[in-house]
């Protein structure tokens, strides 16, 4: 009997066992939304109060990374090679004891990169790789998540010369529209020979939007070899044809003229846009 | 004395890294987050130079100028606009209703400090006479 009291469910049983079976479900239903309304609320708590703690670390490391910038960029002179390895080194020797420290540093150079020309930016790009960055974010290129792959390529975009073709190639046809219109606006800003030829393995069409963005970095790009895009317009993908017409119309590649007298005689929708 | 600079930049990381840059060159520099509190101290304080951003919370670097140029203590103060907006029409439109130079970003930080220290000589047209 003993045993019997001391069981929970025995005495929910005893307790409510009198009551109609509608108002045991109706007790139930009660008892389990408040449970899940506690939890719910726990939670929130629980994850805000991480936040909290997370962001405040941040900000430590993004004021430090910010301080420890300013100091070296704020030099007049150029930093010899030895001042930039020491300073290299302590930044090195920091970011493996505080986590999120590379990716904040990331973000602060890219930032003044983009803010600055001139001194700033020969600094900044020679930190970037005395500190190794572009390996770190090259890593990003192996995650799953597709918004790592893209935040991974627009970093090496920015800030390195050069990029290993295995590790892009790949993303040029990914699934994920945004990852891959990323993928081919890298490539075309780091393959300055030959930027166009990965257009061959194209199977997706581009969207207007698509053609934009790759319009945009196309002629945007410094020191880009541009090619007779008229050799191009007999590939069978015709929102291809279509960008390579905006191009031939944007770099006034008068030379195409035969090609695009040739497309006039296509009798698809593709002559129309085309003409629009 | 120190001549006095105002930075009017929504972007922390630039305020603060202007603000240090140009300390160096012995000016005493303040600082304005937004439309509002540069509003305050434009009409509170006088100023050598101003250097405003022109896309900015609460009100805008355009509307800033104008305010500068309406009837304050800074009527003459020269302002340099750094703004990421460059194109043409934006230039033209800042240059007349009273900025003196305009900036492009990205820029190069010693483009700026020669452009202030000319404008701090009285090397500028002026939009008062």
């Amino acid at each position: 009997m003993l045993a019997q009291d001391q069981n929970v469910l025995f005495l929910f049983d005893r307790s409510f066992d009198h009551f109609p079976l509608f108002i045991q479900i109706a007790i139930m239903i009660i008892l389990l939304s408040v449970f899940l309304f506690l939890t719910g609320i726990s939670y929130l708590f629980l994850n805000r109060t991480i936040s909290k703690h997370v962001e405040l670390r941040l900000k430590s490391i993004r004021d430090l990374v910010a301080g420890q910038l300013m100091v070296d960029l704020l030099n007049d002179k150029e930093l010899s090679t030895h001042e930039l390895n020491s300073w290299a080194s302590k930044i090195i020797s920091l970011s493996r004891k505080k986590r999120g420290y590379n990716q904040i540093l990331i973000d602060q150079i890219i930032f003044y990169h983009h803010n600055f020309t001139g001194h700033t930016t020969i600094m900044l790009k020679s930190l970037f790789n005395k500190l190794k960055l572009a390996a770190y974010a090259e890593r990003k290129l192996k995650k799953n998540n597709w918004v790592l792959k893209a935040k991974g390529l627009r970093e090496i975009q920015e800030m390195t010369p050069i990029t290993k073709e295995d590790m892009l190639k790949p993303l040029i046809n990914h699934k994920n529209d945004d990852l891959r219109i990323e993928a081919q606006a890298t490539y075309i800003r780091l393959n300055q020979t030959n930027p166009f030829d990965f257009f061959e393995h194209i199977n997706e069409e581009l969207s207007v939007w698509h053609q934009i963005l790759l319009f945009e970095t196309v002629t945007n790009t410094p020191n880009l070899a541009i090619p007779r895009f008229s050799q191009f317009l007999g590939v069978k993908n015709p929102s291809l044809v279509s960008f390579y017409l905006k191009l031939i119309a944007h770099y006034h590649q008068l030379d195409a003229v035969m090609a695009l007298i040739n497309l006039l005689n296509l009798s698809s929708a593709l002559r129309f846009s085309n003409l629009a | 004395m120190r001549q006095k600079i105002l930075i009017i930049e929504d972007e922390f990381l630039m305020l603060s890294f202007l603000q240090q840059r140009l300390q160096k060159e012995d000016l005493a520099v303040s600082i304005a987050s937004d439309g509002d509190q540069a509003m305050e101290l434009i009409n509170t304080n006088k100023y050598d130079c101003i250097l405003v951003d022109l896309m900015l919370p609460f009100i805008s670097g355009f509307e800033l100028i104008s305010h500068i140029r309406a009837n304050t203590i800074n009527q003459a103060t020269p302002i340099i606009v750094l703004s990421a907006l460059g194109n043409e029409k934006t230039i033209v439109e800042a240059i007349s209703i009273g900025a003196n130079d305009f900036l492009k970003k990205p820029f190069a930080l010693n483009v700026l400090v020669i452009k202030l220290k000319l404008l701090l000589k009285g090397h500028f047209i002026s939009h008062t006479a």
